[in-house]
């Protein structure tokens, strides 16, 4: 049932905005692909697009090679699971997600077998014949989830389908979306602003900023080696120490550590990640610097670190620790890349 | 469960009545007033007596007017709501025509039914628009002031079913697009989204103008009066004519007249509000 899925070169104007350029990307059968961005970057017209429920200003949607362009959305086999669930209020949960075997012009009784064993999927069939308005949110979209799947579709999107979920729920609901994988393999585009949930779920993630993809990788590679600074900003990461790149290395506040091969000497940002340091007694580090402010963050904290210069203090860092970082405001530390090397961009 | 009032629900009454005592004070003082005059208890001259002629004296006009108009007011209904309908479901799947198509509906609204009447008898009668565009055949029917009321009916219709559509737009405009989206990636057509999922969700704002359209065409005077035949005579223009007789003594039978048609529509929106209820709870 799985198919890939291509864009290619899609670009989407409203009037004079241009929401999308020229974006391509490839999605293969059964994986699945995060499309991360910040609101208004343009990742849910893009599922649109791919559903059919929108056109392209240029550019193609390929499912399986073949051009999907013009092709109706009800005849692309392509379902897609809103962030709300839209289920129809007038018919029951059952018949909800019998709604697409009923399309098809199968009978009452048959559609709704064929519903029920997806509801058993979602662990919702004791609620098979209540009104979607007596559900919880957490089982609304699950029903959503449990009827896209009876379509059978041959590539599921799911546009921020778990954003009005408490958080509790949404880890449920990530761990339906594995379950799903393991037992139906579908071909996944997952839209979603919450980087933890795309590195969860995802099997690489495309970071999507101003209606342009920046960059598509890996989920760590994404984390570790971002391309650019503003795909280090959207996966989170807190640190791009200015500095200027001699051979290889990194010469920054935060001293001369090694970077990927293949840049050109000149300025250049180290973006290390919060995680990836650590802090050690001064002297101890590859530089030194002193508390600025602790900030809690449950079971972590992030503490700030203004570094010290050859001219006093000069740059910021952060560093995320477990727990209590052992630490007080003012308090002059060491730092240390945890693996001794880091990721250089220019931009 | 409980009957006491909390104090909000009591501060919301207090609210309401300026609003619901006029309308409260009005229907029931005119009611019984009529009541009170079909049963000659309140005479327009001489002693009061009870009498129940004005309800008996002439019974089989009375339920031929009923019958005429409830046939108008049926016809009426089910063409507006139809064609109601079908404007509402053309506006929201085509944003652009729907547009022209809804404005033009909304300027329909305050024309006056007396001017619709006008425009519908220049349009449909005998030498008529219609009939002089056909070429005047011999074979041209009656459709104002002939048998079936059609002229009537087609006014009501025309002014109604814009009613219709622009109640049932405001009540589903809102959720029924991303709702048509989900069912086109469920794979519904076309056609299949506008009766399984448009119409469903359409039904409590169509079941609420039809009773308001049955209501309002049952009781509306001016285009039965301008368009129908002489006879029979609707329930308005009966009771118009007969309100405004020299004949002082044909009053009560004019509130009789009067008081069928508020029977009439007491039991369609009784009937209504039934339908809803058993609608509501299947949902």
């Amino acid at each position: 049932m799985s198919s890939s899925l291509e864009f290619a070169s899609i670009s989407r104007s409203f009037g004079n905005t241009e929401v999308l350029h020229q974006v391509s990307l490839t999605v293969e059968p059964s994986c699945c692909v995060a499309l991360l961005g910040a609101s208004g970057s343009g990742k849910s017209t893009l599922l649109r697009i791919a559903a059919g429920l929108d056109q392209s200003s240029s550019g193609q949607v390929l499912v399986d090679g073949e051009n999907v362009n013009g092709v109706p959305s009800e005849q692309r086999g392509i379902a897609l699971v809103f962030q709300k669930p839209l289920l129809f209020p007038h018919l029951t949960v059952v018949d909800n997600v019998a709604f697409s075997a009923r399309m098809a012009g199968q009978s009452r009784k048959a559609a709704r077998q064929h519903a029920m064993s997806y509801l058993e999927l979602v662990h919702l069939s004791a609620v098979a014949h209540r009104s979607p308005g007596r559900l919880s949110g957490g089982q609304e979209q699950r029903v959503a989830l449990a009827r896209a799947l009876a379509r059978n579709p041959r590539i599921l999107l799911l546009d921020e389908p778990f954003s009005s979920l408490d958080s509790r729920l949404r880890e449920d609901m990530h761990l339906l979306v594995e379950d799903i994988r393991t037992e139906l393999a579908p071909t996944i585009v997952l839209v979603t602003h919450d980087r933890r949930e795309a590195s969860a779920l995802a099997d690489s993630i495309a970071v999507l900023d101003n209606g342009r993809i920046l960059q598509h990788g890996p989920v760590a590679q994404l984390h570790y080696q971002p391309a650019t600074l503003a795909v280090n900003r959207i996966l989170g990461g807190l640190n791009a120490v200015p500095g200027e790149l001699i051979g290889d290395v990194h010469h920054s506040a935060l001293g001369r550590i090694a970077v990927q091969p293949g840049l050109v000497n000149g300025p250049a940002f180290l973006t290390v990640r919060q995680e990836a340091i650590r802090i050690v007694a001064p002297g101890d580090g590859t530089a030194t610097g002193c508390v600025t402010a602790l900030k809690s963050l449950g079971a972590h904290t992030l503490v700030h670190i203004a570094l010290s210069g050859e001219s006093g203090p000069s740059e910021t860092l952060t560093v995320e620790v477990p727990g209590d970082p052992g630490v007080a405001v003012g308090r002059s530390i060491g730092l240390r890349p945890t693996d001794g090397c880091g990721w250089a961009v220019t931009r | 469960m409980t009957s006491r009032m909390t104090p909000g629900t009591g501060h919301a009454a207090l609210l309401a009545l300026p609003a619901v005592l006029p309308i409260v004070v009005v229907l029931a003082v005119s009611l019984v007033a009529a009541a009170l005059q079909s049963l000659g208890l309140m005479p327009f001259i001489g002693p009061p007596q009870l009498s129940g002629d004005a309800w008996t004296g002439d019974v089989q006009t009375l339920v031929r007017s009923g019958l005429a108009s409830v046939y108008i007011a049926s016809i009426s209904t089910v063409l507006s709501l139809a064609v109601g309908f079908v404007l509402a479901a053309y506006v929201l799947t085509m944003p652009r025509m729907g547009r022209l198509v809804e404005t033009l509906s909304a300027a329909t609204i305050p024309i006056p039914h007396l001017i619709g009447a006008g425009a519908i008898g220049l349009l449909l009668s005998d030498s008529g628009f219609l009939d002089r565009l056909l070429g005047m055949p011999d074979s041209f029917p009656a459709l104002v002031a002939g048998p079936g009321f059609l002229a009537v009916i087609a006014e009501y219709a025309w002014k109604e079913s814009a009613f219709v559509a622009l109640v049932v737009l405001g009540s589903i405009s809102r959720s029924v697009g991303d709702l048509c989206d989900a069912a086109a990636t469920l794979g519904a057509t076309a056609g299949q989204r506008i009766l399984r999922v448009v119409l469903p969700l359409a039904v409590p704002s169509l079941a609420i103008s039809a009773v308001i359209v049955f209501v309002y065409t049952l009781g509306s005077y001016e285009a039965a009066w301008l368009l129908g035949p002489v006879s029979p005579e609707p329930l308005p223009v009966r009771a118009v004519r007969l309100f405004g007789s020299v004949d002082l003594a044909a009053r009560p039978q004019a509130m009789a007249t009067a008081l069928v048609t508020v029977a009439v529509s007491a039991v369609a929106i009784l009937a209504v509000v039934f339908l809803l209820r058993r609608f509501r709870s299947l949902r």
